[in-house]
């Protein structure tokens, strides 16, 4: 059997998800986990337990060592935002200059570096890039429609995972401006957060209607100002994927953003670090981020209401610059 | 001693080059529409010099419309024939000769200085002069840095040294410090208006200058020097580049760099490999050169304020084409410690990434490995523009890092940006072209307060350097605030026709703002604190 040319490296939800989509057209896939037990789960009953609904196809192949997923040509990288550049430095010597590789992550490590030039920043590979977009596993699994973001500054690594995606279940949207995607699932976070605290204080629609399209003007500034195209903000990975998480209550973001509201614990670091590592973003770019301000200062106690009221308080402006 | 091979290993065959260059031409151009890219130049020319009246422009334009009347109604073939007549007059002008005998005896003759070329001296004078001993420059330019890679890769490859660019010594200046680092000519790319002074052009010709006429902006004598860059990298003939283009206007390190010429070597490098040549490594050498005083920082500063540098591309009558000046900045360099620097900093291959003293490239964990999977598949060369603009663009800004990290500082530098920061606390109001307009009394600063700025600053500038982010000058790795601020004035009152900075009676008057911004501005963009706050210094 010959080398599959993807292979990804994590087998969380995402990880999961992505070998399904990847392994959907018949191509051979090597799914990569650091856990044995889940590797032997995965082999045995070609699933995990948090992904326990879906079956995996037979041309995934769950490698034993990592070096064999290394030499692919294609590597997607699903892992938690702030362990990937050790992983990658520790792997330095395996990757070859021509490898493409890719993350799922939508957010920046914890120094406001996004993932793409981290990945650069470790190893030799160049051609780096994104996968984001408004999905949920659970439809995946079931076959439904769907339609995601390949980010990337190379259009070689856009055309090389839309031929190894793209079917009539999913469509692929290749995008050239990595900047913007990167930011756009980034801010995600907090404007997920913010939609979860408005639906536990019963705003009404209205306000998170604002939420999302003043959070659209927000990244779109925050793109720019990193030199993306602030047009990706209105796309996929921006307002798109925003969409149905504020539509899903389940989402954990959501239901974060409703304990705050509650007065109870926040409870997930790791996301506190994503907003707080946008806030420091954005100071660093000079840029105003008042929404993902003021869910930073929901995570530091201060009580949603009154946030809610600061901002509704600001001086009036207009609307387009 | 000059290196045996020169620039190009042998004899120069003009013929053949300019042959070479015009059949590339004919080539790149195969699948354009040739009478529209022909017309498009005689039109754009003619709009450029139509009310000219210097007779070799109207020659020139008198050729351009022999051919456009000749495009209606030409075949394919007479349309190649067509341009290969253009680019041919284009080829001739850009090409430079190098002859390693005048190189010898050009070296030499540096130290006497480019005053005495500007001054029309016959060349047996300028020979005699520096043969009996006169001045040297050896002490005047300092070359250090990865000077052992440098001199190794040379032998491995085509190299490109890519430098900083503030003067028009800089050109005269590293062809110095190259000669007396043992490292190889280059060819470069001057202005063309450069080569206005008959004895100057003499010598650039013959030293590897190559002519650049920035003021054709049309398509065909882009590519075509383009071309010109790419075939003389290919023959290994070893090029400097000034990434940023043009002079910085400034006096800011450059960021923004021209990716055109860059990517002319990954170009000769992809070429290298599809046509199995030996030593077909390209590397980028990137290099800053630093002066106490820069010969042409009065016009340059002005020039970037009038329209933040916009507002004229190509100047033609700045300090260098005043040979009093010139000759003035020549003196004072002769009396002045180490006046210039040029740091060579670490090498890099066409995609960014560094390269040790063997040629292999380095993945940022120091591990080595084979660059050629970057352009090729399955041993063969991939072509793909837009991923090689990618490459060039982190090439680009890879070597925007290196000037950074390797620009040097000096008490000038210090001490006029100490000046500009006290003013700028004292005046918090206003914007930097007010505070330029602030009368002398509000530009006076006291030596106290002149030195306690001076203290924090030099205390930051100390820890980059530490930390390999910045160079500083022999003066401020130890002096004291005192101590930088006497040296900085003693320079500042050397050679300019006003003071950027002068003392008087216990204070630090800024006496020409505009000038000491210059020099301030190397020091823009760099992680220093804010100014020291004004009550400090009130009450």
């Amino acid at each position: 059997m010959s080398q599959p040319r993807v292979a990804i490296l994590g087998a969380g939800v995402w990880g999961v998800s992505f070998a399904f989509m990847a392994a959907r057209s018949g191509e051979p896939v090597l799914l990569w986990s650091s856990d044995a037990t889940k590797r032997a789960r995965l082999r045995e009953q070609r699933n995990t337990e948090a992904t326990s609904e879906v079956q995996l196809f037979d041309n995934v192949r769950i490698p034993e060592q990592l070096s064999e997923a290394l030499a692919a040509d294609l590597i997607v990288v699903a892992m938690q935002p702030d362990s990937v550049r050790s992983t990658l430095a520790g792997l330095a010597g395996h990757f070859r200059p021509g490898q493409m590789v890719v993350h799922l992550a939508k957010g920046f490590e914890p120094s406001g570096t996004p993932l793409s030039r981290v990945i650069q920043e470790e190893t030799c590979v160049l051609m780096t890039g994104a996968v984001a977009g408004p999905i949920v596993p659970a439809e995946l699994w079931a076959g439904k429609d769907a339609a995601i973001i390949v980010g990337s500054a190379y259009q070689r690594v856009v055309d090389e995972l839309t031929d190894l995606i793209a079917s009539p279940r999913c469509r692929v949207y290749g995008n050239l401006d990595i900047t913007g995607v990167e930011v756009a699932g980034a801010m995600r976070t907090p404007i997920a957060i913010a939609a979860g605290a408005l639906r536990g204080q019963r705003t009404g629609l209205a306000l998170a209607s604002v939420l999302l399209t003043r959070g659209l003007a927000e990244t779109a500034r925050l793109i720019t100002a990193l030199g993306g195209d602030q047009r990706t903000a209105s796309g996929l990975s921006g307002i798109g994927d925003w969409m149905l998480t504020a539509a899903d209550p389940s989402d954990p973001l959501i239901r974060a953003g409703v304990r705050l509201a509650e007065g109870e614990d926040f409870g997930w670091d790791e996301a506190a670090s994503r907003v707080r590592t946008l806030i420091a973003l954005g100071e660093r770019a000079g840029t105003d981020l008042p929404i993902t301000r003021a869910v930073g200062s929901m995570l530091e106690g201060v009580p949603v209401a009154r946030v809610v009221q600061g901002l509704m308080e600001r001086s009036s402006r207009g609307e387009i610059g | 001693m000059l290196r045996k091979e020169g620039i190009a290993r042998g004899p120069i065959d003009d013929a053949e080059v300019l042959g070479e260059l015009v059949e590339r031409m004919v080539r790149h151009f195969s699948s354009d529409d040739l009478s529209v890219l022909l017309n498009d130049t005689c039109f754009r020319e003619e709009k450029r010099l139509g009310r000219s009246r210097d007779p070799q422009q109207q020659a020139y334009l008198s050729r351009l419309r022999d051919v456009r009347r000749q495009l209606a109604w030409a075949s394919q073939e007479e349309l190649e024939r067509l341009l290969r007549t253009v680019v041919r007059g284009y080829a001739e002008e850009i090409h430079g000769h190098f002859d390693p005998r005048l190189y010898a005896s050009a070296t030499r003759v540096a130290p006497s200085g480019l005053a005495m070329l500007l001054r029309k001296q016959a060349p047996w004078k300028l020979l005699k002069r520096a043969m009996t001993g006169g001045l040297t420059l050896s002490d005047r330019v300092v070359a250090q840095g990865e000077i052992e890679a440098f001199d190794k890769l040379v032998e491995l490859g085509t190299c490109i040294l890519v430098p900083t660019h503030s003067s028009n010594l800089d050109s005269p200046v590293i062809g110095f410090a190259l000669h007396s680092a043992g490292l190889p000519p280059m060819i470069y790319g001057a202005g063309i208006n450069l080569f206005s002074n008959w004895l100057l052009s003499y010598f650039m010709d013959n030293l590897g200058a190559y002519r650049v006429d920035r003021a054709k902006k049309h398509r065909l004598y882009k590519e075509t020097l383009k071309e010109y860059s790419a075939m003389a990298l290919e023959r290994r003939w070893h090029s400097l580049f000034f990434p940023g283009g043009t002079r910085s206007r400034s006096g800011r390190v450059e960021q923004d760099l021209k990716k055109g010429l860059m990517g002319t070597g990954l170009s000769a490098y992809a070429a290298n490999l599809r046509a199995g040549r030996q030593k077909e490594r390209v590397f980028f050498i990137p290099a800053t050169i630093n002066y106490h005083l820069v010969l042409e920082a009065e016009t340059l500063i002005e020039d970037a304020l009038q329209e933040e540098g916009q507002s004229r591309y190509i100047i033609t009558d700045d300090e260098f084409s005043k040979p009093d000046r010139v000759l003035q900045f020549a003196r004072n360099l002769m009396t002045m410690s180490n006046p210039i620097s040029v740091v060579f900093g670490r090498p890099l291959d066409p995609f960014g990434n560094f390269v040790d003293v063997d040629g292999n490239s380095l993945d940022p964990q120091g591990n080595s490995f084979d660059p050629r999977g970057y352009v090729q598949q399955d041993g063969y060369v991939v072509e793909d523009a837009q991923r090689d603009r990618q490459y060039t663009k982190r090439l680009s800004s890879r070597i925007a890092e290196a000037f950074r990290r390797d620009t040097m500082f000096f008490g000038t530098n210090v001490l006029a940006a100490a000046m500009h920061r006290r003013l700028e606390v004292r005046h918090p109001g206003l914007d930097i072209y007010q505070r330029l307009l602030l009368p002398l009394d509000a530009r006076r600063i006291t030596t106290a307060e002149v030195e306690a700025e001076l203290d924090l600053l030099l205390a930051s500038l100390r820890e980059l350097e530490a930390k390999g982010d910045v160079r500083l000058g022999p003066e401020l790795i130890q002096g004291s605030a005192a101590e930088v601020r006497v040296a900085a004035l003693r320079q500042f009152g050397r050679y300019h026709k006003t003071r950027a900075v002068w003392g008087r009676g216990g204070a630090c008057v800024l006496e020409d703002p505009r000038l000491a911004l210059f020099y301030a501005n190397r020091l823009e963009g760099y992680p220093l604190p804010p100014p020291l706050p004004v009550e400090e210094f009130t009450g």
